[in-house]
């Protein structure tokens, strides 16, 4: 009997950036392949509230840093394909930075005396 | 907020549709998606599903989400405040549409009178550079004998000026134009080819002078104000023409409002090809237009004409010790100084602006009390706040952009009314052209705007402080006092004010009466003034005439529609006295600043009635008559004989020679007195030889038509008459039918906005008792219900209606008395009578209180008819 991993929320105002992260690093997707590859990634501890991810997908398009484009699946379903841009690629670094410096911060602070 | 997002957000508002129905169906793929992944895990078709869709979550939350991500959610809800304005307004149209009309009537009223004042002050100016386009002023030597520079010598001179880049000239001469249907007397200015291109000055419909024009010389431009007058101010040209004297010319441009500009003259109609100086036929009319090029100062170009001038003067030599110059005047405006009539004009304007934002005030204050229950009502059926303070401003928005769009129908018909009111003889105001100005209808509609939101904000933020069981408990009692009392308040100073510009406008009507019935003892309808000066006396020779007057009398009665005429001219009695025969003994003569040397049948000519004795014939001249007025009987022959006695214009010592008084003629003022109530001599009619043969007046009787007499008189005399001596021929009472025409406009104006306030305050007076009734109505049921009589609520709302009414015209009175003794103006002109007149302030007060019993009545026949039952019933 395998080991479940315990799961855990998406910190808050962490999502854009994960979403941003795993465009830009697998290309086109569509929405249930962000929130999988998300999944994955995080070896399944990160689970993506699915309520959430469309509105920060359309957050995301007005904002200019996703552009979508409609395609088809490999079993021929139409669905909307996500494509990091130019403006998104330039968010990302400086939301990874200051994500980076703050979790840096944290270590610190938690760090045992 | 980039510029980009901005765009995104706006094509997915036109696309909200398209938007929702691709969030769903990306929504149904995934739940699909994670179905199949269910299956694939093991779970069963149906649970694989459920499971899908419990975590997915709703899906209408998320679209909601997602609208809220593209900002739709804040549109919606405003988009919902405004359906809800339109809403309440529908089932409230009176309170809508007397509000939008109140600021409608408003708008109008105060664009039209502030751009017509604006206008006045700051005249359009129709040169780009001002600043650089000079009248080059140039005096020097020279006389009939010694005529000294001509215009193409003086043009060469200038020329040199290498500080201007552009060097025209103009003349001026006076004719008579014929255009559309109109004909009369205009300045007209011959101009060089490049006259329009050196001021910088674009025709505003068709072309400027052409080199081509340099040939056909029958094209004119012609100013703004003769297009509008005589063609209606037609978009397109299509061909114009107009006659000058006999001559048919082409128009081929039309000039912007505002350019008038010959040289010094700035009454300019028509401009036509001319050489330099070909006006009257000598340099001396030559005026000269510069522009400085640019970079070149002032300075130099006065330096450089400094030398110029010098040059002039040794080349041509002094002629009576005068020397060549020259002064540059820049073409820039100076606003001009406002008089009483439009100081008047702008605080009425002011009045009434004030009087529609207190009517403003009071009805939103009215709707406001009125509608505290259903908002608490709202309140405590979970409204919040925020919703129910956006909503009474966006009935305040609405209410502002409806009156907005109504004031401006009413702003460009109030314009063209304006217009098609204001003769063009009417100076002190047609000096513009009645327009309105859009800047000053912006800042008129923002000040009522901003009342209309502040009051519109009132009820938004009394919610905020509405204790919902409050409002709710009182029912329709309801403890509005404090709200009631300044309801009052804003009425009672409508009525003050109204009763300002009321005053104003009956000052305006007793003195306009008093004009229009003035009384000159006789019937000058039909009657025609010509009278002209000879300037030069060679003139006079070179027709071989020993006066002008006798020599045309004749020209005048062979005129076509003349039926008799005779000559007429002013004399000055020695020391101003005039004796009689029987006055010599001692008693005082008779002053008089002047009397009348009139010709043979002046009588008959005038129709002056004579009480006794006879017209003057032909021969009385040379042995001298006189007619005396019945006024001057008194003074001159206290013993009432006055046939067959003598007359001296001066002391009994004097020169002047004794006249036999010939006839005495009933009271009979040939003049519009410009004091009413001044000292007005008698008029004493004598005929003598003429004293002045150069200047000549005659007075003529059409049969017809007087205006068309009066033009074929005209076109006759002109024709004979050399250029510099021209004859003014108009009908005799012409300047007096101009004054009753422009005293007119001036009542107009006055009293449409006297009116205006006067409705306005009717209409405030009519909603603050309309709602005060409304909120009594419990109580009148329980006064009728205890024995009340139905003619006791009648005195109530009266009372209520009354106490306004008389606390606002009480205070007034008492300010409009405040502002005529401080010295403001508060109507137009006055001729004959006081701004302190009572009659003026009883009249208004009682249209006031008529007007306001008016309002009561509606209120008051409502309050007779409370039925105590049902009303207790209802609450």
């Amino acid at each position: 009997m395998s080991i479940k991993p315990s799961r855990d929320e998406i910190p808050p105002g962490t999502l854009d950036m994960l979403i941003l992260t795993t465009v830009a690093r697998e290309g086109l997707l569509h929405g249930f392949e962000i929130a999988s590859a998300i999944e994955r990634q995080s070896a399944s501890v990160l689970q993506v509230e699915e309520g959430s991810l469309y509105p920060a997908l359309q957050r995301l398009l007005i904002k200019g840093w996703l552009s979508g484009t409609w395609g088809r699946t490999p079993e021929n379903r139409r669905a909307r394909y996500y494509r990091l841009t130019a403006a998104g690629r330039k968010r990302l670094e400086s939301e990874v930075e200051s994500y980076q410096r703050v979790a840096r911060a944290i270590a610190l602070v938690l760090r045992p005396a | 907020v980039s510029i980009g997002e901005l765009w995104r957000r706006l094509i997915h508002l036109f696309r909200r549709e398209r938007v929702t129905v691709e969030l769903e169906e990306e929504m149904r793929l995934h739940l699909e998606l994670r179905a199949d992944a269910n299956r694939k895990a093991g779970m069963g078709a149906g649970d694989a599903e459920s499971a899908a869709r419990r975590r997915f979550g709703n899906r209408g939350v998320i679209q909601m989400d997602s609208r809220d991500a593209w900002g739709l959610k804040t549109l919606e809800s405003f988009t919902q405040q405004f359906r809800h304005a339109f809403r309440s307004f529908r089932r409230r149209p009176l309170f809508f549409a007397v509000s939008t009309l109140t600021l409608g009537v408003a708008l109008a009223f105060s664009t039209s009178v502030f751009s017509l004042v604006d206008g006045f002050k700051h005249p359009p100016n129709p040169f780009p550079e001002p600043e650089r386009t000079f009248w080059l002023q140039w005096y020097g030597a020279g006389d009939p004998v010694h005529p000294g520079v001509t215009g193409d010598q003086m043009i060469e001179a200038v020329r040199r000026v290498d500080a201007f880049d552009g060097l025209a000239s103009s003349g001026i001469e006076f004719k008579r134009v014929r255009a559309g249907n109109q004909e009369g007397l205009r300045t007209i200015a011959p101009v060089s080819s490049n006259f329009f291109k050196v001021l910088r000055v674009r025709p505003r419909i068709g072309r400027d002078f052409g080199d081509v024009d340099g040939r056909l010389l029958d094209a004119v431009i012609v100013s703004d104000r003769l297009w509008r007058a005589s063609f209606q101010n037609r978009p397109s040209l299509g061909g114009a023409t107009i006659a000058v004297e006999e001559r048919t010319y082409t128009v081929v441009g039309v000039m912007p409002r505002g350019m008038s500009y010959a040289g010094p003259f700035r009454d300019t109609d028509v401009w036509r090809l001319g050489a330099a100086g070909e006006a009257q036929g000598g340099a001396a009319c030559c005026f000269l237009s510069a522009h400085l090029r640019p970079r070149a100062e002032r300075r130099s170009a006065d330096a450089q004409l400094t030398t110029i001038a010098a040059q002039l003067t040794h080349t041509f030599g002094q002629v009576g010790g005068r020397v060549y110059g020259f002064t540059l005047h820049d073409l820039r405006y100076s606003a001009r100084q406002l008089d009483a009539g439009h100081v008047a004009l702008l605080l009425a304007a002011f009045c009434t602006l004030f009087v529609a934002c207190a009517n403003i005030a009071a009805l939103m204050l009215a709707r406001a009390v009125a509608r505290r229950r259903d908002l608490a009502l709202r309140l405590s059926l979970g409204a919040t706040q925020r919703s129910l303070a956006l909503e009474q401003l966006a009935e305040a928005a609405v209410l502002a952009v409806s009156g907005g769009a109504a004031g401006l129908l009413l702003t460009v018909w109030a314009g063209a009314a304006i217009g098609r009111a204001i003769p063009p003889e009417m100076r002190w105001i047609a000096m513009v052209d009645p327009h309105w100005s859009g800047g000053l209808f912006t800042m008129v509609f923002g000040a009522l705007t901003c009342v209309v939101l502040l009051t519109g904000a009132l009820p938004a933020w009394q919610v905020s402080r509405i204790e919902p069981m409050e409002p709710l408990k009182e029912a329709s009692g309801g403890s509005t006092g404090r709200t009631a009392h300044r309801m009052k308040v804003v009425v009672a100073a409508e009525f003050a004010t109204a009763l300002v510009l009321l005053v104003g406008a009956s000052l305006g009507v007793r003195s306009a009466i008093r004009i229009a019935r003035f009384d000159f003892g006789f019937d000058p309808g039909a009657l025609i003034g010509a009278s002209g000066r000879f300037v030069y006396r060679w003139d006079l020779n070179l027709f071989h005439w020993p006066d002008a007057a006798s020599a045309l009398l004749p020209r005048v009665l062979a005129s076509p529609g003349i039926v008799s005429a005779t000559t007429f001219a002013i004399g000055q009695p020695e020391h101003n006295q005039i004796y009689s025969d029987i006055t010599t003994g001692g008693s005082p003569p008779i002053l008089a600043g002047s009397y009348l040397i009139v010709g043979a049948r002046f009588f008959e000519t005038t129709r002056i009635r004579l009480l006794s004795g006879r017209d003057f014939e032909e021969g009385d001249a040379a042995r001298g008559a006189v007619i005396v007025d019945e006024r001057a009987v008194p003074a001159l022959f206290p013993d009432g004989k006055v046939l067959g006695r003598r007359v001296k214009f001066g002391s009994p010592e004097g020169p002047a020679p004794w006249l036999e008084v010939i006839g005495v003629a009933k009271r009979a003022d040939l003049e519009f007195p410009s004091n009413p109530d001044g000292p007005r001599w008698p008029p004493i009619y004598a005929t003598v030889p003429h004293q002045d043969p150069k200047r000549w007046m005659i007075v003529a009787r059409s049969s017809g038509d007087v205006r068309q007499a009066a033009l074929r008189l005209d076109r006759t005399l002109n024709s004979l008459l050399p250029a510099s001596a021209p004859a003014y021929v108009s009908p005799y009472d012409a300047d007096y039918q101009s004054l009753v025409r422009s005293v007119g406009i001036n009542l107009k104006l006055f009293g449409a906005l006297g009116v205006a306030s006067l409705l306005l305050t009717a209409t405030g007076l009519f909603a603050v008792l309309a709602y005060t009734v409304h909120q009594r109505m419990r109580e009148f049921g329980v006064r009728v219900a205890l024995g009340a009589q139905r003619r006791h609520l009648l005195r109530l709302v009266l009372r209520d209606g009354g106490e306004m009414a008389l606390a606002g015209t009480g205070v007034g009175a008492f300010g409009a008395m405040l502002v005529i003794t401080l010295g403001v103006p508060i109507s137009g002109p006055l001729y004959g009578i006081e701004p302190t007149d009572p009659v003026a302030l009883i009249v208004a007060e009682g249209v006031l209180l008529v007007v306001a019993l008016a309002a009561c009545a509606v209120p008051a026949v409502r309050a007779m008819r409370a039925d105590a039952v049902e009303i207790l019933r209802a609450n």
